[in-house]
């Protein structure tokens, strides 16, 4: 069971890569602007829900307190998304790569929720590492490079540094459980 | 380290009484410095200030920030975007931002 978060997140990570990568190199089935806010907006409520399983299972109050920040700042970049495409009048557009996100997320969550205490704490810090990672690779060499909107590509490049401490800030904790 | 949590207006009336208690006993009148809040940074992540002057953190960034001193003898409520906090500066102090830990700055006291 220990390898399970990581085996399960690897190949989340995998895939999230690869499927971006895959439309990226194929040139003609890249993202469209509709499809890389679907992106951003399901990368956003996936680290939502790990928090709130956090924010259940954790007696941690350090891990508790990332927890309620990642919450905090998902959610206010997922209210500046839906306000640019209200704006933009587009509507994000379900895509392979946001339901392969959700699907797989489903998998770690129902991981972490196996798990309790200490072992929880250290999962779900360990995933939010290895997410982040994933996450601001994907932003910044594939999402950002194919938005052609100016104004979605800049709220993308606006994001980097929030998603960037929360790595920093996420490693500091893993730091404490290794 | 005091701090308070005023307005605009506020900030004005006490740089004036500031002033006026300049002109009457001479002494040297407290400084505003600002300090932004913008792409989960203390811009300028260092400022050295003179005891009394008043440092303003802007929040310019797309989320919420704090200003807590390191041994947490003072805080700022939480700061929502595009809202400010002023404090008056009494000694030298390391400052991080507790909903962001790696966000970190310092005010030293000339």
């Amino acid at each position: 069971m220990k390898k399970t978060v990581s085996a399960c997140l690897s190949c989340a990570i995998f895939c999230f890569l690869f499927l971006t990568t895959d439309a990226s190199a194929q040139g003609k089935s890249k993202l469209s602007d509709p499809e890389v806010a679907s992106v951003a907006v399901v990368a956003n409520q996936i680290d939502i829900n790990y928090a709130a399983i956090a924010k259940q299972k954790s007696k941690n109050a350090d891990v508790i307190n990332f927890a309620e920040t990642m919450a905090r700042d998902h959610k206010a970049v997922i209210g500046q998304a839906a306000a640019l495409v209200k704006k933009l009048g587009v509507t994000p557009k379900d895509n392979a790569v946001s339901k392969k996100l959700m699907a797989d997320a489903e998998k770690t969550k129902k991981v972490l929720r196996s798990k309790s205490g200490n072992a929880f704490d250290k999962a779900y810090v360990d995933n939010e590492v290895a997410y982040h990672k994933a996450v601001i690779d994907a932003v910044q060499n594939l999402l950002i490079p194919e938005t052609e909107n100016g104004e979605l590509k800049q709220l993308l490049t606006n994001v980097l540094p929030a998603l960037k401490e929360h790595l920093g800030h996420a490693e500091m904790l893993q730091k404490k459980f290794n | 380290m005091r701090s308070v949590a005023i307005s605009a207006k506020g900030a004005l009336l006490v740089l004036g009484i500031a002033l006026a208690q300049m002109s009457c006993n001479g002494t040297q009148a407290p400084t505003t410095h600002v300090v932004e809040i913008a792409r989960m940074q203390f811009i300028p992540a260092e400022l050295t200030v003179h005891k009394g002057d008043t440092v303003v953190f802007v929040n310019h960034d797309m989320l919420t920030h704090d200003i807590t001193e390191e041994g947490k003898l003072w805080t700022s409520s939480k700061l929502p975007p595009d809202s400010s906090w002023t404090m008056v500066t009494t000694q030298t102090a390391n400052y991080y931002c507790s909903l962001h830990p790696v966000m970190k700055g310092k005010i030293i006291i000339q």
